[in-house]
């Protein structure tokens, strides 16, 4: 194997195409065995949930680190409840645990259980260094395992995430070691996750990812049944949205919707639809919904109306919204505000008047909180600068739970992740008051 | 238990790390006994977990998993300077480097996100991807331009055989380090042969000196 058209044995050249054809041989083999593509099984959750309207809330951490952040859930098989979420001293630091909690509805509180990943975890099973660990994101695979999907960084900030997760075959007691998803041809940098794993028909799980590196984009990762990546879709290309949410509403239509990250006014929520299950979507647009560069969750009901939580607001994250659409996202109504201090004259505050409005909001939030100054406290470690004190109500994560209830959890000023639980009784009840007021 | 990918991947960066040696001048001007006693010394030093991670880990996790095409051509470049042979001649190594160089300049803003066509996504299990990539690999073979159809025939059985965590080719064929060395390599064999028509191109590595030879002439 010397020179073009040198000496050149026949028996190189020959053994040359051999490994050419069996190569080949394997590689066709593979792609004739590919998965072909599927539809989307949309939730078809007939029930309502108890026939009288409830709504009531509660915080899932107690303020056992200082800053908590980016909640997500799942719907355990026995009924309960396990959320995730990432906390530590600070954002990015290397004591940053993917720590999980359980609720038993109907048995008060949420009760805290041996963190789902650590860094020193992670690193082991990754074989690789991990400098930080960041946003869970939890579903339930077709095969009754939850996947849990959290964003590691070996080198620099969010912009070198990638994503690496874990299996657990016990409703998260235990976990499979971790395993890294390979999604970008440039070292793997800047993948995260944030929006709501779905299942498609043939079992294969749809994963909304986003980058933020060079570019600000969103995409849809499918995985097959063992967790391995099969395919890989563009929602969005450019410097504006991440943290995608796929909404199907048929087997066939689905909406994405995502978080607005250029700084073009108006800032609102980015939009882009699919009639073929996914096969093209339509090209990505800015919708009625405000949005100030924050991530936003949503379900839809088996009657089709979506609903939303986001800040529906142009800047801040002191405000939360959930709103509802009967139209496929086209136009919006408010249902309610679950959080609002937009209106709070005299902002920033200063550290006594937040302390004070702070504490009086966790009483609100959750009436068994024993010392609601000492969750002011905590927040005022994460929202008080040089200028003053701020709020921020963000990164909700919503399902749809078999009963047809819908729970809602979001981080609470950074230090505390708080649970909303409502049925849709309540939900009907808050849109006749409501009329036609708050219109999008 | 370890994890066959972990120990794919990390065997290649083992193998990275054993042949940046050979970039080094002293260690060039090695006689080749001493050169592969150094190599293999420095591979298993790499390999061994220091604390909590082996040496290759660290590598690993700044570049993530070498490509079967730099795999194959740092294996090449280690033989070539511990046997003195060279398995290919200048214009094979300035076809491939052209070829990765090109493809990179290509692939790597569209992968990116700098629009909304994907290239990346063909390497997941695409037959017309497949189909081109077995047209390309066949003419180069035709015209005897080997190494680059092997660098392609590897790459497509070694995805097929899940050699490592990605299940997407284009991670088998082509890696960031291996695009940079190619755009280099062309830039200056181009440079250098508008400036000195008749010169060696830059970017080679030296042949060491025979066993027993001592070396009298610099890279």
């Amino acid at each position: 194997m010397t020179e073009p058209g040198g000496a050149i044995s026949t028996r190189s050249r020959t053994l040359v195409l051999v490994i050419l054809l069996i190569g080949f041989g394997a590689g066709f083999v593979k792609s004739f065995d590919r998965t072909p593509a599927g539809f989307f099984q949309p939730r078809s959750i007939g029930k309502a949930g108890d026939g009288k309207p409830h709504f009531e809330t509660r915080f899932v951490s107690g303020g056992e680190t200082p800053q908590t952040h980016a909640p997500s859930l799942v719907e355990l098989t026995d009924g309960r409840f396990r959320a995730f979420w990432f906390a530590g001293s600070r954002e990015g630091a290397k004591d940053v645990e993917i720590h999980t909690a359980v609720f038993v509805p109907g048995r008060g509180g949420w009760h805290r259980e041996p963190s789902a990943a650590t860094r020193a975890s992670t690193q082991k099973s990754l074989l690789r260094y991990i400098r930080k660990l960041g946003n869970p994101v939890a579903g339930r695979a077709a095969n009754g395992q939850i996947w849990l999907f959290y964003v590691s960084v070996s080198v620099g900030g969010w912009g070198g995430s990638s994503v690496t997760m874990t299996t657990s075959t016990d409703d998260g007691k235990t976990w499979t070691p971790a395993r890294r998803l390979i999604t970008t041809p440039f070292f793997n940098l800047s993948t995260l996750v944030k929006g709501t794993p779905f299942l498609y028909d043939d079992g294969t799980l749809g994963l909304p990812v986003y980058h933020e590196m060079i570019g600000k984009f969103c995409e849809l990762l499918r995985l097959d049944k063992t967790g391995a990546i099969i395919d890989k879709q563009r929602l969005s290309s450019g410097k504006y949205s991440l943290q995608p949410v796929v909404l199907a509403q048929s087997n066939r239509k689905a909406i994405t919707l995502m978080r607005y990250a250029g700084g073009q006014s108006p800032k609102r929520v980015i939009r882009a639809s699919t009639d073929d299950a996914g096969q093209r979507w339509s090209h990505p647009e800015k919708s009625a919904l405000s949005n100030p560069d924050a991530a936003l969750s949503g379900v839809v009901l088996a009657d089709g109306r979506i609903l939303i939580v986001l800040n529906d607001i142009e800047s801040g994250r002191d405000q939360l919204s959930l709103v509802t659409s009967h139209d496929g996202g086209v136009t919006w109504k408010t249902v309610i505000k679950l959080e609002d201090q937009t209106g709070l004259p005299g902002q920033p505050l200063d550290r006594a008047r937040y302390l004070e409005t702070t504490g009086t909001l966790a009483r609100d939030s959750d009436a068994t909180v024993p010392n609601p100054a000492d969750y002011a406290r905590a927040a005022s470690v994460q929202m008080c600068r040089g200028a003053g004190c701020g709020f921020e109500f963000s990164y909700p994560y919503l399902i749809q739970a078999r009963n047809g209830e819908i729970h809602l959890v979001y981080t609470w000023n950074r230090s505390f992740i708080k649970h909303v639980q409502f049925n849709q009784a309540w939900l009907d009840q808050r849109l006749s008051e409501t009329g036609n007021d708050q219109h999008h | 238990m370890i994890n066959i990918t972990n120990i794919t991947g990390l065997a290649g960066a083992t193998l990275a790390i054993t042949a940046s040696l050979l970039l080094v001048p002293p260690i060039r001007r090695l006689k080749r006994i001493h050169i592969g006693l150094l190599m293999s010394v420095t591979a298993i030093i790499v390999a061994v977990p220091i604390g909590a991670l082996p040496l290759a880990a660290y590598i690993r996790s700044c570049f993530g998993d070498l490509s079967i095409t730099t795999n194959v051509l740092l294996v090449m470049a280690i033989f070539s300077n511990l046997s003195g042979r060279r398995p290919v001649d200048e214009k094979q190594k300035f076809v491939i480097n052209g070829l990765i160089a090109v493809t990179a300049l290509v692939f790597y803003p569209l992968a990116l996100g700098i629009g909304p066509f994907d290239p990346y996504r063909l390497g997941y299990g695409s037959l017309g991807f497949l189909t081109g990539l077995f047209m390309l690999a066949l003419c180069f073979w035709a015209v005897r331009f080997y190494l680059i159809s092997i660098c392609i025939a590897l790459s497509v059985v070694t995805h097929a055989m899940a050699w490592y965590e990605s299940t997407n080719l284009w991670d088998y064929l082509l890696d960031p380090l291996v695009s940079v060395y190619a755009l280099v390599a062309v830039l200056t064999g181009g440079l250098r042969t508008t400036t000195h028509p008749s010169g060696q191109n830059s970017h080679e590595l030296p042949t060491p000196p025979q066993d027993g030879v001592e070396s009298t002439r610099c890279p």
